[in-house]
């Protein structure tokens, strides 16, 4: 079972769920599981204009019971190839680590996400055939396609 | 093109050797050769290997300038042809006169010295065809079949005609293959391409084009010219004879022959990428017929088959065979995807089960598939609705693909496993076998024989022995355990044996009822008999019994009504209310009702129907569930009036401003005797529909005027709230279970219908709409993420996420379905997706 969730967590979550749900963000939107307000569900579009346009992405939120002091743990649900992604969905995102800070939520998450997607950081990559690909944006583009088709339903 | 320059040259080579093979036999005779002795012999070997030697030397500088002197930019091209034919016949004149001079001289044991003369040639050629000539040859080798198929297709047969400008000999082989093969191979006929719709379907093309690659390019050049007119074609099958046969002649069968083969895998793997993703028109017998024409073409036109291709066969077996390989591969490699589009795949499926009959590679496609699924299907981001859709294309297309069900044993074990795991399923088959349009129902409907429950080892001997149809199972079912029961079983009693007893699905089922007939209205149930009646056939009378109480007790509230009904009319008093009776035993406990105190108006009715029941079932009490009913207000304001269906709790809350316009939150719970935290969340409500405020902290006040300024109005207020809160109630479904008397415990429901305060019910339901609509976001945010919901997930979770919660189940269906007619949303098998 959950761990009894602490009130004002369950208040920030609340007020950040009204927050992202009043904001309606063009290809971003995120929302609890049932019955536990410390697992969401999100879903980016990639942002038009890259090579990620026109693809969709699952991914799974999951706060701490002391959030927001420490990071949510957020991972890609959907298989995504992406020089900062790693086979199992793994993120590495600065703002998610060591430059966490208590004023991000779950609307400048999903939003840095959905750059990242656009404008991965090649010098540290999870995955090395992305990063080399980068340069050469056709060929990234017939990539990233064929793993997205190879892992869609 | 020169052909007939090309069959005198081969003509007279032919004769050349015959009469020098005479000149040979005739000299060799009276020397007695055989007594000669063997110093002899070894010494004129040895000087004949010199002699060879010093030959290969010579030619190998003549034949390497002939390879690199000729260079062709582009084979496709027809003068580009004429060039590599005339540099073949070079080669094939430069081998003979190496022949002759080889042979000049010798006397005797002139078969030795050949075997050793073709073995130098072979070296040579070997040394001296290089990379590029040997691609060309597979290039131009691949363009003959590519055109043979194009004008096969393009061209119908006509008459037979002798002046159409074809060889005698190549018509004449062709004529022979006719007859044996029964194939009707070109050139036979005279062709005609006067057709200017083959022609501009082949001009279209941008040859500039990057996509295309340089194969694809050059071949369509060549169609280009190839469909020009019948004299082309003929030139052109002339001219392929006499390459053929100087290919044969060029004496490397071993180089030659794995030319032909490469060639031939490359236009099988051309065409066979045709039919990508070509999945509702069969592909197979029209490709094989294809392939089946241009390699016996092509085999007819190789004028001297030498024997090369005895070990492979045919040519057209082997191509037969790489088009049902290649074929396979493509198709299993896109099973998945086609068992999604099934039924609009059926072709697909029907050409792969002819492959897999003649391959006989079933394990290897169930593994590829089971694979596939357990990669594209088995993960967290898929919803278990898209599983079960899956699924349940997968039993079709594999019983399709293999009756004896193999396969589909394989496959579907990773996918009974995973749906086991997840926790929705039951509930999501139930709802799929509930709504009405879908599969599972019509399977449900047509009340196919009882369920049976898995054996202790899950085996029906019986049937198996009875089956006077058995057949033995296929090799491939060895390890996999295929039981009669479980082959001869419909899909929904394949779901419900993913689970090792039925009993989950009749609970679930159970659920459902229950919650439908809560809710129904007016004890309408004609509905649910029907799906109880149906789930009977499948499941067992006895498993449905608590359904068949339910049902009963919705029958029996329904008579109680009408008898409280009449008895209130006697008394002359209104009873506006609907109740549901349910006993206690056979329907799932509600959740705990929390303590407050109903408002008096409320108290009376509900009392009014207790007392008349009880004295219909004097040894029963009713126990009220009030979480489980609702409430028709009609609110009267100084400026407004609205319509609000609601629970009695919030009613209640509202009820206590009635009497004071302004109240702490503290009051509020002391007057209903209620926690702060119960009666804060129900104030959170009616604040979010703009009927209540907080002014201070924990200080709320009825807002009477909506558009007025907030200063001043606290004295208007609560006069005309105490005269628009003479509610009405209405529709109040209400459900209490007072603890009894004795050992009969009864839980009750009831509902209340009461009229209506006609007036201005139009402009409330437009303000409850608003209230919806700002709900829909939120609507909109679980369904991008959590896939597609039914309506009571969708509900429970706005009661849990938005402030100021609760919305009916009515309300919200009537407004889901409004989204559904402005095509926002999409609703089916009971469950609502986006657009």
């Amino acid at each position: 079972m959950n761990a009894p969730l602490d009130a004002a967590v369950a208040k920030r979550l609340q007020s950040e769920l009204m927050g992202l749900m009043m904001a309606n963000l063009e290809g971003i939107s995120a929302f609890p599981q049932p019955d536990n307000m410390l697992s969401w569900v999100g879903t980016i579009e990639g942002a038009s204009g890259t090579a990620y346009e026109g693809l969709t992405y699952k991914l799974s939120l999951k706060f701490p019971s002391n959030y927001p002091f420490t990071a949510p743990t957020i991972t890609f649900d959907t298989p995504c190839w992406h020089p900062n992604v790693d086979s199992q969905g793994n993120i590495c995102l600065d703002i998610l680590k060591d430059k966490w800070s208590a004023v991000y939520n779950v609307q400048t998450i999903l939003l840095s996400l959905q750059t990242l997607l656009g404008d991965p950081n090649t010098a540290s990559p999870l995955n090395g055939q992305a990063a080399r690909l980068w340069d050469n944006q056709d060929e990234y583009k017939r990539c990233l396609l064929k793993h997205y088709k190879e892992h869609q339903i | 093109m020169d052909t007939n320059a090309y069959n005198r040259c081969g003509v007279m080579s032919q004769d050349a050797l015959r009469s020098m093979v005479q000149k040979i036999k005739a000299h060799s005779a009276p020397n007695g050769s055989s007594k000669s002795t063997s110093s002899k012999a070894a010494s004129q070997a040895v000087e004949f290997e010199r002699k060879i030697d010093m030959l290969a030397t010579m030619y190998r500088e003549r034949l390497k300038r002939l390879c690199t002197e000729i260079d062709i930019h582009d084979i496709a091209n027809p003068s580009a042809s004429v060039a590599f034919y005339a540099f073949l016949q070079n080669i094939s004149e430069t081998h003979r006169q190496f022949k002759e001079q080889a042979l000049l001289g010798r006397t005797f044991e002139h078969g030795k010295y050949v075997v050793a003369i073709s073995k130098a040639w072979g070296a040579l050629i070997y040394e001296c065809f290089d990379q590029k000539i040997s691609e060309w040859l597979q290039v131009w080798i691949h363009l003959v079949l590519c055109a043979i198929v194009h004008l096969e297709k393009c061209i119908p047969p006509l008459e037979p005609c002798t002046d159409n400008g074809l060889d005698q000999a190549v018509a004449a082989r062709l004529e022979q293959y006719h007859n044996a093969t029964g194939l009707h191979v070109l050139g036979i006929s005279a062709v005609s391409c006067d057709n200017p719709e083959i022609i501009t379907s082949f001009d279209g093309f941008d040859d500039e084009d990057p996509q295309i690659d340089m194969l694809e390019r050059r071949r369509r050049k060549f169609y280009r010219h190839m469909s020009r007119d019948s004299r082309t074609a003929c030139v052109f099958l002339n001219d392929c004879a006499s390459t053929c046969r100087i290919l044969v002649e060029l004496g490397v069968p071993k180089y030659t022959r794995r030319w032909f083969l490469s060639a031939i895998d490359r236009i099988v793997q051309s065409t066979v990428k045709l039919s990508e993703l070509q999945w509702e028109e069969p592909c197979l017998e029209k490709m094989l017929f294809g392939i089946r024409l241009a390699t016996a073409t092509f085999d007819a036109l190789l004028v001297q088959p030498d024997g090369s291709f005895q070990d492979i066969g045919t040519l057209v077996e082997y191509a037969e065979r790489g088009v049902l390989k290649q074929f396979a591969e493509l198709r299993i490699a896109e099973l998945f995807s086609i068992i999604i589009d099934y039924p609009d795949s059926k072709a697909a499926i029907d050409d792969l089960r002819m492959c897999v009959a003649k391959l006989g590679n079933m394990r290897h496609m169930a593994n590829l598939l089971r694979n596939a699924i357990q990669k594209r299907l088995l993960h967290p981001g898929a919803t278990t609705n898209d599983i079960l859709t899956q699924y349940i294309s997968s039993i079709r297309c594999l019983r399709l693909l293999d009756p004896s069900s193999t396969v589909l044993e394989i496959v579907a074990q990773p996918i009974r496993e995973y749906l086991r795991s997840r926790e929705d399923t039951v509930s999501c088959i139930v709802q799929d076998m509930v709504s009405e349009e879908s599969e599972l129902f019509e399977d449900l409907a047509s009340g196919q024989g009882l369920i049976m429950e898995n054996g202790p080892d899950g085996i029906v001997y019986d049937e198996e022995y009875a089956n006077k149809n058995w057949e033995p199972l296929p090799i491939e079912a060895k390890n996999v355990f295929v039981t009669a029961q479980r082959r001869d079983a419909d899909v929904l009693s394949l779901l419900v044996s993913i689970y090792d007893t039925k009993d989950v699905f009749v609970h679930e089922f159970e659920k459902y009822l229950e919650q439908q007939l809560l809710y129904c209205t007016e004890y309408n149930t004609e509905r649910e008999i029907k799906q109880v009646e149906m789930m009977k056939l499948r499941f067992g009378d006895h498993a449905l019994e608590r359904c068949e109480v339910m049902l009963k007790d919705i029958a029996d509230s329904k008579r109680i009504a009408q008898y409280v009904d009449e008895t209130s009319k006697s008394k002359l008093w209104d009873m506006p209310m609907q109740a549901t009776i349910v006993s206690r035993q056979f329907w799932a406990g509600a959740p705990k009702e929390e303590e407050y105190k109903d408002p008096k108006e409320m108290a009376e009715i509900c009392e009014r129907y207790a007392s008349v029941y009880e004295m219909l079932k004097p040894a029963r009490k009713l126990e009220w569930r009030g979480s489980q009913s609702q409430i028709s207000l009609s609110i009267e304001l100084a400026d407004r009036t609205l319509e609000v269906t609601v629970k009695p709790a919030q009613a209640a809350v509202l009820f206590t401003f009635q009497e004071y316009g302004t109240q702490t939150l503290a009051d509020i719970a002391k007057s209903l005797g209620c926690t702060e935290d119960f009666a804060l969340s129900r104030i959170r409500f009616w604040q979010a529909r703009g009927i209540v405020r907080e002014t201070e902290s924990n200080t709320f006040e009825v807002i009477e005027n909506e558009n007025k300024s907030n200063i001043g109005v606290g004295a208007e207020k609560t006069g005309g709230h105490d005269s628009g809160e003479s509610a009405q109630e209405s529709n109040l479904h209400k459900n209490t279970d007072e603890g009894g008397s004795k050992d009969d415990r009864i839980h009750d429901t009831d509902e209340d219908d009461d009229d209506e305060n006609g007036e201005s019910a139009a402009e409330a339901s437009t303000a409850r709409t608003e209230i919806l609509r700002m709900n829909f976001k939120y609507i909109v945010g679980m369904l991008t993420n959590l896939g597609p919901l039914p309506l009571d997930r969708i509900l429970s979770m706005l009661s849990m996420f938005v402030p100021g919660e609760s919305t009916t189940p009515d309300e919200l269906r009537d407004f889901l379905a409004q989204m559904v007619r402005e095509d926002q949303l999409e609703m089916t098998g009971g469950m609502y997706k986006l657009k």
